[in-house]
């Protein structure tokens, strides 16, 4: 809450003689109104997320099983454990495959969007409701559905598989292809909206260039490479960013398909943490999970709108 | 670029109906299966029945808790967007258009919180929560989601509020307007396009929520849609066909707004994407 306060602060008056600049607002009376307009949100982001992540950093230092009244501070022991627990590492090797899948669902949105792109195409607005639709249902419907059609019994995967005279697996109960079939599930759910934002992009692009490179003898493929590519850089570096970020934050799927079984080949990290913290009760050491899984987020995230600022100068 | 020939339109619209199908046909077949009984699916799991079994429904319905998941789904998601509208707005615009000294510190701040995994502040918050009496209440998810959704707000109206010209909140000054009144009269309007955004955005992701209602609210007389569901996964993992018509109830409401509101979905999206 301390960050709420240090908000309250009447902003310092500007220095005497400065030439008051046209789009910074006179200070004084009005100064203090905008932060009276800020603290409202600032207040609950406060209390409700930066507080909390006070917290849990605090709690990472201490084995915890939040039941007990006393918590012992054992300092950096629980990342000292975590660096040599290979259920953790597994679970981000597991997150990281998951972030390799999303990079051929852009790749097919991205042709989606190319496709729908093309100035003779018609009834675009329609394909394109259709292919966000995934996109917009509930990951606990997305996997309850999925969950069905990949039921040996009465699935319908199943089932065509069968008709086509190959072997029907269970998709969710099979070490090797649990994974894939939860990464596919997502995937399905994120074409689309990869296309929508690849789309948004496309067709900002300023058409001329198209004919001046086609006048100049540019090629399809140049023409992509030299138009096209660098025409949808922010969107490409946005969902870079954010399969990244979300797919490391990934847990719905994980916990309505399987449980992170069979054994723990489909366990994220998400997953881990919540068994952690809410079924083994160790809470200390699912805090510890959590900051590094936030730590790692925010580096990804570093580097990438650093490599975007370089690349725009 | 212009009319390519035959055979390339065939190929294009072809591998466009392909992918349309594989985009719905997962919830068509959920949405067939609810309409028949599990022995005649498990038996033949691509037949269609006549006339369809609509007892599904009614099972899924009364025993499920539905009528009573949907009013807290909506009093939760309604209260979010309403919530952090109300917060968002004035404070997107505090930090854009007054230019306050710690503007910038305070908006990165913010920012940090579209990195922040739930699972960083869900253990303390549940003790939180608990200790504020706000456990099991539908406002303790009110805010929790607030308090995630406010950093997208801010960040999608900034952007927006860094496009708006300038001259008519000057104007506005000239003519009087107080701060708040030009916030309301002359921003508010202007800015109803990101904002619309923000309200179909925020409902897409309170309304799909799992996490927060997995931890916040656990009681049946609170409990949200999906939540609900999972529950109801776990009691009819043998019926499929009810399971699949609670699913298909789960799925609906969504999915018609989404087709009422398609367009505003996809401008959101894009606005967020392109600023």
């Amino acid at each position: 809450m301390s960050a709420s306060t240090s908000l309250e602060r009447p902003t310092v008056l500007a220095p005497p003689g400065t030439a008051p600049d046209r789009r910074r607002h006179r200070d004084g009376r009005a100064g203090v109104l905008g932060y009276w307009l800020v603290l409202p949100a600032a207040t609950i982001y406060a209390v409700f997320t930066l507080w909390p992540i006070v917290q849990t950093a605090y709690l990472s230092f201490t084995d915890w099983n939040g039941l007990s009244p006393a918590k012992s501070f054992v300092a950096f022991d629980n990342y000292r454990e975590l660096a040599g627990d290979r259920r953790f590492f597994s679970a981000l090797l597991h997150n990281l495959e998951w972030v390799a899948g999303s990079w051929l669902a852009q790749g097919f949105g991205l042709l989606l969007a190319a496709l729908l792109s093309a100035s003779w195409i018609r009834a675009r607005t329609f394909f394109r409701t259709v292919f966000f639709v995934p996109a917009t249902m509930s990951l606990v419907v997305v996997g309850i559905a999925w969950n069905q059609i990949y039921r040996p019994d009465t699935g319908v995967l199943a089932a065509t598989l069968e008709a086509a005279g190959l072997p029907s697996a269970g998709w969710l109960s099979d070490q090797h292809t649990a994974m894939p079939a939860v990464i596919a599930t997502a995937n399905w759910t994120y074409y689309g909206f990869a296309m929508v934002i690849l789309l948004g992009g496309l067709q900002s692009i300023d058409r001329s260039l198209y004919e001046a490179a086609a006048v100049d003898g540019a090629g399809a493929v140049r023409q992509f490479v030299h138009i096209t590519l660098p025409g949808i850089r922010n969107q490409i570096t946005l969902l870079v960013v954010l399969s990244f970020i979300n797919t490391l934050k990934t847990f719905d799927l994980v916990y309505i398909m399987t449980n992170g079984g069979p054994g723990r080949a489909t366990e994220v990290v998400a997953y881990y943490i919540y068994s952690l913290a809410f079924v083994t009760h160790q809470v200390g050491y699912g805090a510890a999970a959590a900051v590094v899984l936030t730590l790692i987020i925010l580096a990804i995230t570093i580097v990438f709108l650093r490599l975007r600022e370089r690349s725009e100068r | 670029m212009n009319r390519p020939n035959a055979s390339t339109r065939i190929s294009a619209y072809t591998a466009l109906v392909v992918v349309a199908i594989i985009s719905l046909v997962p919830l068509v077949w959920v949405l067939l299966q609810s309409l028949r009984t599990s022995n005649a699916t498990s038996l033949d799991p691509f037949a269609f029945e006549w006339p369809p079994v609509v007892r599904n429904y009614a099972t899924a319905w009364n025993q499920a808790h539905f009528s009573q998941y949907l009013l807290n789904s909506a009093v939760v998601a309604v209260g979010t967007i309403a919530l952090v509208l109300a917060v968002a707005f004035p404070a997107a615009y505090a930090l854009t258009v007054l230019k306050l000294r710690l503007s910038s510190p305070v908006f990165y701040t913010f920012l940090l919180g579209l990195m922040i995994p739930v699972w960083s502040v869900v253990i303390p918050l549940f003790f939180q929560l608990r200790n504020m009496g706000l456990i099991n209440t539908r406002l303790g998810a009110v805010l929790v989601e607030t308090a995630l959704g406010i950093p997208f707000a801010i960040f999608l109206l900034r952007a927006s509020l860094r496009d708006l010209p300038y001259e008519l909140i000057e104007a506005a000054r000239i003519d009087g307007a107080g701060d708040l009144r030009t916030l309301w009269s002359i921003v508010r309007p202007l800015l109803s396009p990101a904002l619309q955004a923000v309200v179909i955005l925020q409902f897409m992701t309170s309304w799909n929520e799992l996490v927060v209602p997995l931890f916040f609210l656990q009681t049946d007389d609170v409990r949200t849609l999906p939540i609900g569901l999972t529950f109801f996964q776990g009691r009819f993992t043998t019926d499929t066909s009810v399971l699949a018509a609670g699913t298909t109830l789960a799925a609906l409401p969504v999915l018609i707004i989404y087709v009422i509101l398609n367009r505003q979905f996809i401008q959101g999206l894009t606005a967020g994407a392109t600023k």
